[in-house]
């Protein structure tokens, strides 16, 4: 269905800018991850409850997670022609979204931790 | 890509326009099957010409959580083939499909018919990219609030 993808060197150069992408998304989401872990691992009060704060966070990470590794099996199936041109197109954007959101609610994240840390006592 | 993690419910309107173009690419598959084949008089195993090929939507329904049914996007049900129309006989006795008055079956496609018809379906594909745009547009200047 989508033979002419990976054929020639315009193929192989979209290949790469795809894996760039997903390798500068990855890391920057392990980064995170480690991040919030961290964060999260001094933050003891609060996790009595069932929905902690440090739960809602873990789990939406892990949903933007799953959603970029979903996009890391892309090239693979673009090559065996089970995805079409549109689809590739989608998941790609859709990935980038939910990665750039949850980078922003990261970037708060951070922000309000500074701002306790700067607080004189 | 049917896994229902919240990251695919927050981008339900991307999802549903994936489903339209997918759709319409079957549908412009289909167009070009019949273009391409205008003139096969003969189909394997068959003495027939080829038939004309038509593609029928429906759309998907998706549970809510409260147990409701709701409409989530559109799927082809069948490629099914088109019985509506005759074939038309023309005469030409040299053609190797001829019978033995000279006529010969033609396929019932309408050449002139499949082109509106492509242009249809150009047209609701990008239809449906434009929602996708749209949606990441949407979704683009939401986050500019937060930045």
């Amino acid at each position: 269905m989508v033979n002419g993808i990976g054929s020639g060197g315009g193929g192989g150069l979209a290949r790469a800018a795809i894996e760039a992408a997903l390798k500068r998304q990855s890391q920057g989401l392990q980064n995170m991850q480690n991040q919030a872990a961290s964060l999260s691992g001094s933050e003891t009060a609060g996790a009595e409850g069932g929905t902690s704060f440090k739960n809602l966070v873990e789990q939406g990470l892990q949903n933007v997670n799953s959603s970029v590794q979903d996009v890391e099996k892309l090239p693979v199936e673009v090559m065996k022609g089970e995805v079409d041109f549109h689809e590739v197109a989608a998941r790609l954007k859709q990935s980038e979204l939910s990665f750039n959101f949850a980078l922003e609610v990261r970037n708060k994240f951070v922000d309000a931790y500074r701002e306790i840390m700067r607080m004189n006592v | 890509m049917n896994n229902s993690s919240s990251i695919n419910k927050l981008f339900g309107g991307m999802r549903i326009a994936a489903t339209g173009l997918n759709a319409e690419r079957a549908r412009i598959d289909t167009i070009a099957r019949n273009v391409a084949n205008a003139e096969t008089t003969r189909m394997p195993g068959t003495n027939e010409p080829y038939r004309r090929q038509a593609v029928h939507f429906a759309p998907i329904m998706e549970r809510m959580a409260n147990g409701q049914q709701m409409i989530g996007g559109v799927e082809v049900t069948e490629i099914a083939p088109d019985h509506s129309t005759m074939f038309e006989e023309i005469h030409d006795p040299s053609h190797p499909d001829a019978d033995s008055r000279g006529y010969v079956k033609m396929p019932n496609v309408n050449t002139m018919k499949e082109m509106a018809d492509l242009i249809t379906a150009v047209r609701a594909y990008e239809a449906n990219l434009s929602v996708q745009e749209n949606f990441v547009r949407m979704a683009e200047r939401a986050l500019r609030l937060a930045e």
